[in-house]
């Protein structure tokens, strides 16, 4: 017997450890151990608040002429679509975006940039710069989508739990209404062009069907 | 400048404004100060793409230009971009607080186009506002309190190059002398330098800053959100928790009321010592707020309390025990009391609030307040810079002892005591045997907690005979304690990026507001639930950064 412990060890140099009180752990190592996670403790309101006011403020960057895109201004781009330059059905299911905010339509303050960025600002040399009126963003979809929701859910949980007040929920459904009259206004007149599209250019096969007659015939 | 901060910055970025931004701040922030062609090089975008790019990138100063330098170049200002994006959330939620419901819509529109716009001359401002008179009183109102700030066109030169010119500037002014030394001229430029930078630093903060002479609001002027003053408040919001979890929700109460009545005088969170006295404090005190039902009050001072005397403690004040055992003049008091009921129930209060502020002087390891002199029932000041090492420290405590349990906290808490020293000694202060805690000790070397210095006992340096003396810095352990607090933020960031990308349908028609499906409500929901629930722990790790890295 050896003093590194005889060559019947298994593969490597078990020798070597022999001397040290530490028994190494061959077995392989979980590839996922097991985490304990913290719980995150409740939101605030106010934590709710600022979180809307984030996701808002993130909303009005992204519609503002400072979301600066390759393309050039005029071109619709659908948001998360392939934006190839080829239309698609699906596209009709994603969000528009006009890319007509271009940078310059903002009334900058030319002395604040230096002289090699005024031509991208519109300046042009010796004339002075055209008045820009500033655009104020409208800070409302967040808020409205979020309310949307909130309705949604209470309607439910109003119609679940009680009809007490029937009176006060008519008044508010009545409200309710009118916007979306307002909305389905809107999308009937999109929607209406969009069929006057489809029967411009639907191909009942009409046309084919003499061609294929023909072909018909000429193979029997 | 670290790596976490770069990847942070370079995802908000990407998702706030767009891949070609976060480009030109990725390829700014890895080379740093680059020229347009330079940029262009390193960046592989045309030039005529980032010139259109840095074009917004100058509006909101995210990257500030060299008016120096020929050809110009481009600087990134990190803690800039940091504090627009991490803290436009509770900007905008702390402007709504302060303004009544009318006012508020006014001046919420207000920041949150400067926001978005980084800064605006106030005439085009009112000039595309619906409610142009609104728009200008909540403008006064936030300039008033510092919320905003006016800029000049040096403020968008990045920072270190606008120190530099100022000493090269007073370099040239001190003549060349054959009995001064060199290094003493350009030390003597670096303190006037420093000087002037400070006029410099602070020219914004007159409270006229931005208003005409005849005290309306100067119309021409260009203004900007000023972060530094939103920091103060935010710093202020963490202070009043502390006191909170440390005293009590009264004795809270009291301290955010004096830290209110301070505001108006702090400009930004690296200043102190503001000194204010009781009696300011009492004048604008909440009347609903019930200062006396937080505290036991002896029925001997509560007698004191009806007879209406003076403010001070008895241990303080001896005089006023004087007056306790003489009945005649306990007598004389009572009949004030009834001549004047209103005044000696101010002066009772006044009495019950330096209770509460003594109690905020109490704890010598956590100073909220330090009493300073006796004029006007008492005078307090906040010793910011010590305050905030104190509250560092514990927040440091608290995270370690999250992560490396209450054995590693105890184990840093002896070391922090006791400066040096060595491991046998931790082990008799721990009561633990010096087997267990080197685990714990490695653990906590590992994340930058502890440090360990060697000190040889003999010259050949062996380490048998060679002492370790574990120590803590605090800087820089606090600075890698950020640091790991940015990676979390950049971690929950990138997932709130990664549910929605999971949802693109739903993503895509909540955009385009169409109507949803039950089941696609449904799918909103979780996935509001899910932002929200990172976008608050993005804004509770930034309040450790603001304890960390930004209130130093």
């Amino acid at each position: 017997m050896s003093l590194r412990g005889g060559r019947s060890g298994g593969p490597g140099r078990p020798g070597l450890l022999s001397g040290l009180d530490i028994k190494p752990d061959f077995t392989p190592s979980e590839r996922y151990p097991k985490l304990v996670l913290p719980i995150q403790s409740t939101i605030t309101d106010e934590e709710r608040r600022c979180v809307q006011n984030f996701l808002q403020f993130q909303q009005d960057v992204r519609d503002s002429a400072f979301y600066v895109v390759e393309k050039k201004p005029g071109i619709v781009e659908y948001e998360g679509g392939i934006n190839d330059g080829i239309k698609r059905y699906s596209d009709r299911f994603l969000k528009k975006r006009k890319i007509g905010k271009a940078v310059t339509d903002h009334p900058y303050i030319v002395d604040f940039f230096p002289q090699e960025l005024h031509s991208t600002l519109g300046v042009k040399s010796g004339t002075k710069r055209k008045h820009v009126k500033l655009d104020l963003a409208a800070h409302k979809k967040h808020f409205l989508e979020a309310a949307a929701l909130n309705a949604a859910a209470d309607e439910e949980s109003a119609e679940n739990a009680a009809e007490l007040n029937d009176d006060d929920e008519e008044e508010i459904n009545n409200e309710d209404d009118i916007d979306e009259e307002d909305d389905e206004k809107d999308e009937f007149e999109e929607d209406e062009e969009g069929d006057y599209n489809a029967e411009k250019y639907f191909d009942d096969g009409e046309d084919d069907y003499g061609d294929d007659g023909g072909d018909d015939e000429a193979a029997y | 400048m670290s790596q976490f901060d770069a990847e942070l910055l370079v995802l908000l970025v990407r998702d706030f404004y767009g891949s070609l931004a976060s480009t030109v701040i990725d390829t700014l922030l890895k080379e740093g100060r680059l020229s347009l062609s330079l940029l262009a090089r390193y960046s592989s975008l045309s030039t005529a793409t980032i010139q259109r790019v840095l074009v917004p990138l100058l509006q909101l100063r995210f990257v500030r230009h060299s008016v120096f330098d020929s050809p110009t170049t481009y600087v990134v200002s990190p803690e800039h971009i940091y504090s627009s994006i991490v803290r436009a959330g509770q900007i905008i939620a702390y402007v709504d607080d302060i303004f009544s419901e009318e006012e508020s819509s006014a001046a919420l529109q207000v920041i949150k186009n400067l926001l978005l716009y980084g800064h605006i001359r106030i005439s085009d401002y009112l000039s595309a506002a619906p409610n142009p008179a609104a728009s200008t009183s909540a403008i006064a109102t936030l300039l008033r309190r510092k919320l905003l700030t006016t800029l000049t066109t040096e403020e968008f030169a990045p920072e270190s190059d606008r120190v530099r010119a100022l000493i090269n500037e007073k370099l040239a002014s001190i003549p060349r002398k054959a009995t001064v030394s060199e290094s003493k001229r350009a030390q003597a430029a670096e303190l006037e330098a420093q000087e002037a930078w400070h006029r410099i630093a602070t020219r914004h903060d007159s409270l006229s800053d931005g208003f005409l002479s005849s005290g309306e609001v100067d119309t021409s002027v260009v203004v900007t959100v000023n972060h530094e003053k939103f920091a103060v408040l935010a710093r202020s919001r963490v202070l009043v928790d502390f006191a909170k979890r440390r005293i009590g929700a009264v004795t809270a109460a009291v301290y955010k009321h004096v830290l209110e009545t301070m505001e108006p005088r702090l400009f930004r969170s690296d200043e102190s010592r503001i000194t204010i006295s009781s009696l300011e404090i009492l004048k604008n005190l909440d009347e609903d707020l019930d200062l006396g039902h937080a505290l036991a009050i002896t029925s001997r001072r509560r007698k004191r309390d009806s007879s209406g005397s003076d403010s001070e403690s008895s241990q303080q004040r001896p005089h006023k025990r004087r007056r306790k055992e003489n009945d005649s003049s306990s007598s004389e008091s009572e009949s004030d009391y009834e001549m004047n009921g209103n005044n000696s129930k101010s002066a009772s209060q006044m009495e019950v609030l330096n209770m509460h502020l003594a109690l905020l002087c109490s704890s010598p390891s956590l100073p909220f307040l330090k009493r300073v002199g006796s004029k006007g029932g008492g005078e307090y000041t906040i010793d910011f810079s010590a305050l905030m090492n104190s509250i560092r420290a514990l927040e440091y405590d608290k995270l370690i002892a999250k992560r490396q349990g209450a054995v590693a906290c105890r184990l840093l808490r002896i070391i922090r005591d006791k400066g040096r020293i060595d491991e046998k000694q931790i082990a008799q202060a721990a009561l633990l045997p010096a087997k267990e805690i080197r685990a714990h000790l490695t653990a906590l070397h590992e994340c930058g907690g502890l440090d360990l210095q060697e000190v040889p006992r003999g010259a050949d340096r062996a380490p048998s005979r060679t002492y370790y003396l574990w120590h803590h810095r605090p800087a820089a352990a606090h600075a890698l304690m950020a640091q790991q607090v940015i990676r979390a933020m950049t971690r929950c960031y990138a997932r709130v990026i990664d549910e929605r990308a999971r949802r693109p349908g739903v993503f895509a028609k909540i955009a385009r507001e169409a109507a949803l499906s039950a089941a696609e409500v449904e799918e909103v929901r979780k996935l509001r639930d899910v932002e929200e629930k990172l976008v608050v722990q993005i804004t509770r790790l930034d309040r450790l950064v603001l304890v960390f890295r930004d209130c130093l």
